[in-house]
């Protein structure tokens, strides 16, 4: 019972930023939640073996970055083609920052897999001392990537923005 | 134009609407469902083969079937071996499979993957060919004790069509399926290694 209730406590405090992780991974909400139900059940499946070596945020982060890692070799990610859903289109269906939320994610799904969810841990304001526990790389190395991950992401960004 | 401060704005006012859960019982994923479906094909596998394996053995004891010759007993037997290599395999599968740890580090859990899959790929280029071999002694040893006595020429052109059988299966329809798989778990392999150089190299 008290592990029903932690569980339920972690998945109230991380599953919203797991999600977005999620939907910036595959760029299409459907996939986003298959997944986020799949990192909680890997959760709850391997709580015991949490021995405390890190935080809870950063475990539950790693599981999260791995389920996202295979779930593309188990299934081929149909993520979102932006020239199949022009801004334009996306106008008429979608208030302005509904639009604009789903053409970052969209455009981080771009990306190579690495650095979608590195750039989602940095757009979520993790640390990077925190992103660097979770991938398991130097801060030096981490810092570099996410730098040109920064700037890789703005350039499609404002290049689908102008469409 | 917007700099990447503007979108760390849209992301983190987007506030990611998590379904509500109160229990754990509540969530299901289909990918879980297949890593477990994955792992439970090597455990009801390796287990049907040690059954087969019993139920061949009762019946090389206790199933009367007067043969001539002792060794259609001795092919009889390999085809236990047979079995019992092959429950040996899955079970070493399976616990490849339940070794997978998603909280180790993403270069180790993939590398873990990895492995899965060379163990995969090694086991259809491997385990083919001994396959072949075996089975082919165990029906050769068979059709002695079947084709004895009989006469001369129907008897040749059974273990012709039967030679010839073999031989199309291994060499076309077996490299064939054994290509086209291989190089499915070798482009899921490169795919692995790929991401996994991705955190590992620096910039």
């Amino acid at each position: 019972m008290k592990q029903h209730k932690e569980f339920t406590d972690l998945y109230e405090q991380y599953a919203p930023g797991i999600l977005k992780l999620c939907m910036g991974y595959t760029g299409d909400r459907t996939q986003a939640e298959d997944l986020l139900q799949e990192v909680f059940l890997s959760v709850w499946n391997n709580m015991n073996k949490f021995r405390q070596e890190a935080s809870w945020k950063t475990w539950i982060y790693r599981i999260a970055v791995n389920t996202c890692l295979t779930y593309l070799r188990k299934r081929k990610l149909k993520t979102v083609d932006i020239d199949e859903h022009p801004v334009a289109q996306l106008q008429e269906e979608k208030s302005n920052r509904e639009q604009e939320v789903q053409l970052l994610y969209t455009c981080i799904s771009k990306l190579p897999e690495a650095d979608r969810l590195l750039i989602s841990m940095v757009l979520e304001d993790q640390s990077y001392e925190e992103i660097a526990a979770v991938v398991d790389i130097s801060v030096n190395n981490l810092r570099v990537k996410i730098h040109r991950i920064k700037k890789q992401l703005t350039e499609i960004y404002n290049q689908y923005a102008r469409l | 134009m917007q700099d990447f401060d503007a979108l760390k704005k849209i992301w983190q006012e987007e506030p990611g609407k998590a379904r509500q859960i109160s229990s754990p019982a509540e969530l299901s994923s289909t990918s879980q469902r297949n890593r477990r479906w994955l792992k439970n094909t090597q455990l009801i596998g390796a287990i049907g083969q040690i059954f087969t394996a019993a139920f061949i053995t009762w019946m090389i004891f206790y199933g009367n079937f007067g043969f001539k010759f002792w060794y259609t007993y001795l092919s009889m037997s390999l085809v236990v071996l047979l079995c019992l290599m092959q429950a040996a395999f899955m079970f070493y599968t399976y616990g490849k499979i339940k070794a997978i740890d998603e909280s180790l580090s993403p270069a180790e859990h993939l590398r873990q993957w990895e492995e899965y899959y060379a163990i995969r790929k090694k086991q259809l280029t491997f385990q083919g060919p001994i396959f072949t071999i075996l089975l082919s002694v165990v029906i050769g040893i068979y059709y002695i004790e079947i084709l004895s006595g009989r006469p001369f020429w129907p008897s040749l052109i059974i273990v012709v069509v039967t030679i010839a059988w073999i031989l199309f299966a291994y060499f076309y329809l077996g490299k064939k399926s054994i290509k086209k798989e291989t190089g499915r778990l070798q482009s899921i392999i490169d795919e692995l290694k790929q991401v996994e150089e991705q955190f590992s190299t620096n910039d």
